[in-house]
């Protein structure tokens, strides 16, 4: 049995994306999915499902509460931080497709625009999880484990500066066409890249995603159901989750073969899934907490042969008129950092035809969760 | 040493062998009797279902990856900034790798090597360094 084709996203909503914002994490919470369902011209007394992160902070029962959901009959939680978002919203889809529940909201919702809120500055002084391993000998950040598979990989395969410059220069483009985003009104050019200050070296300022306050939600509903609702649905192709043998999450060194992770397990069981290739892709939406996830995810889940990503990237192709239009709202790095949730959002926009930065005819949209961590993706298309 | 780092607990499953070994200035782990595969970090059995022991290794190793972390840093590092972490992978086993600081002498601050001296795969020899009074660990000498 497949889920193919039988679940639809019917409604998108998202709150302001920026720095300070006055609401509280739960506030922004409620106002998204409000939005969500307004969009879906869904009752919020029909959402009988909820799922979102284990990382989430206000609790699916407070949601019902303050929105008037429910009752509830299936609920859910994804692990491992930016790699549970197409998780969150495949296991709502499968709840649906099998009849578990009738109609789903997942949401994320964050506020860590101050520098405190950091999960990473928030390290206890005895560490009892696997980064005990590694913290203590000052790798601390999610950049710095992210810094130690980029040199690795650049040594293998060659120069990846150029690479990661484009990237970050191209979201950003993107970003400044999208009133919503973050850095809307804020150009970069390469000579900016480069003048970055260097983080965790090879890794720049501009490698690194935002920190936002704000909250994004969609809408489930069965395919059938989703075609009487007010918007035209996105259909999920595909779902896949991957968790390769040896994998920790983010401070993953310790297999044979690092550089090929859970990404490759995710991609080779998405692919399994579905008639469509990556050849078929229009526009892609790879997590980027770190621009060099985007290169690694290009070549996992088989857009360009293993090394040969750089320069498919460098060739232009993330751009607009490029071979895989990729992030086109400005992504984690330009639009906002929502653990990945703004990249499904993004993704239903394309295949709605009403993104800022819209790709001609975009019929399907890959999106992915974080390449570090376990992970999951989704297959989006247009219905019909 | 580094007051006020965070530290790992040493108190966890399967891992009361590898810290034993540093208390004795020795590197050691989990090895595989049966099918000679070595494990790090610490687990339950070898994947083959056999029993794991912990034996010493040779402590030679080579740079496998490594970085230069700038601020923001937690307080505890922010003096040492900017300082390079390594990745070290033990000649026992590819993917047997740790990370830990580089140092040319034990002793030596965590910002003492210049990352200017770094290519991946040069040489790289374990030594028993304190990151607080009485939690060992490998530092990886260039």
């Amino acid at each position: 049995m497949t889920i193919a084709g039988k679940v639809a996203i019917a409604g998108i909503g998202q709150t302001q994306f920026g720095r300070g914002l006055a609401e509280s994490e739960r506030e922004l919470a409620y106002m998204a999915i409000d939005m969500a369902l307004k969009d879906a011209g869904i009752e919020p007394s029909e959402i009988d499902a909820l799922s979102s992160y284990t990382m989430e902070a206000t609790p699916d029962f407070e949601i019902v509460r303050n929105l008037g959901l429910g009752p509830l009959s299936y609920f859910s939680q994804a692990p491992h931080g930016g790699g549970a978002g197409p998780a969150a919203i495949g296991h709502a889809a499968m709840a649906l497709a099998t009849g578990q529940a009738k109609a789903a909201v997942v949401w994320r919702a964050r506020k860590r625009s101050a520098a405190g809120t950091r999960v990473w500055a928030q390290s206890v002084p005895v560490l009892n999880d696997h980064w005990k391993w590694s913290r203590p000998s000052g790798l601390l950040r999610p950049v710095d484990e992210v810094a130690m598979i980029a040199r690795r990989y650049a040594h293998q395969y060659g120069d990846i500066a150029p690479a990661l410059a484009e990237i970050a220069v191209t979201l950003r483009r993107y970003a400044c066409a999208n009133p919503a985003a973050t850095m809307y009104g804020k150009p970069m050019d390469e000579a900016d890249y480069h003048a970055s200050r260097m983080v965790a070296d090879p890794l720049r300022l501009f490698d690194n995603c935002l920190e936002t306050d704000g909250a994004v939600a969609l809408v489930l509903l069965p395919a059938t159901r989703a075609r009487d609702a007010r918007q035209p649905p996105v259909l999920i192709e595909a779902f896949a989750q991957g968790l390769v043998p040896g994998h920790q999450s983010m401070a993953d060194f310790h297999r044979a073969d690092a550089l090929t992770g859970s990404s490759a397990v995710t991609a080779e069981h998405l692919w399994q899934r579905t008639a469509f290739t990556a050849a078929d892709v229009d526009v892609a939406q790879f997590y980027d907490a770190f621009s060099p996830m985007i290169l690694f995810s290009l070549e996992a889940y088989g857009f360009a042969p293993r090394g040969e990503g750089a320069r498919m990237i460098v060739e232009g192709a993330l751009r607009p008129d490029g071979a895989l239009p990729t992030n086109t709202a400005g992504g984690g790095l330009s639009e906002a950092y929502l653990h990945g949730m703004n990249l499904a959002t993004e993704a239903v926009r394309q295949l709605r035809g009403t993104a800022t930065t819209q790709i001609a005819d975009a019929r399907l949209a890959l999106v992915t969760g974080c390449d570090a961590t376990p992970n999951g993706a989704l297959l989006l298309r247009r219905d019909g | 040493m580094i007051d006020g780092i965070p530290l790992p607990a040493r108190d966890g499953p399967f891992e009361a062998g590898f810290w034993r070994a540093l208390e004795r200035g020795e590197l050691a782990h989990q090895n595989c009797a049966d099918c000679g595969v070595w494990h790090f970090p610490p687990r339950w059995r070898c994947h083959c279902g056999q029993p794991l022991a912990y034996r010493a290794v040779s402590g030679n190793a080579r740079l496998w990856s490594w970085t230069v972390i700038h601020p923001p840093v937690l307080p505890a590092f922010a003096p040492f900034a900017p300082y390079p972490v390594a990745i070290a992978e033990l000649a026992e086993a590819p993917g047997l790798r740790m990370v830990g600081p580089l140092v040319q002498t034990a002793g030596d601050p965590i910002n003492h090597v210049d990352p200017s001296r770094l290519t991946i795969g040069m040489p790289l020899q374990a030594c028993i360094v304190e990151l607080a009074e009485g939690t060992p660990w490998p530092a990886w000498k260039i």
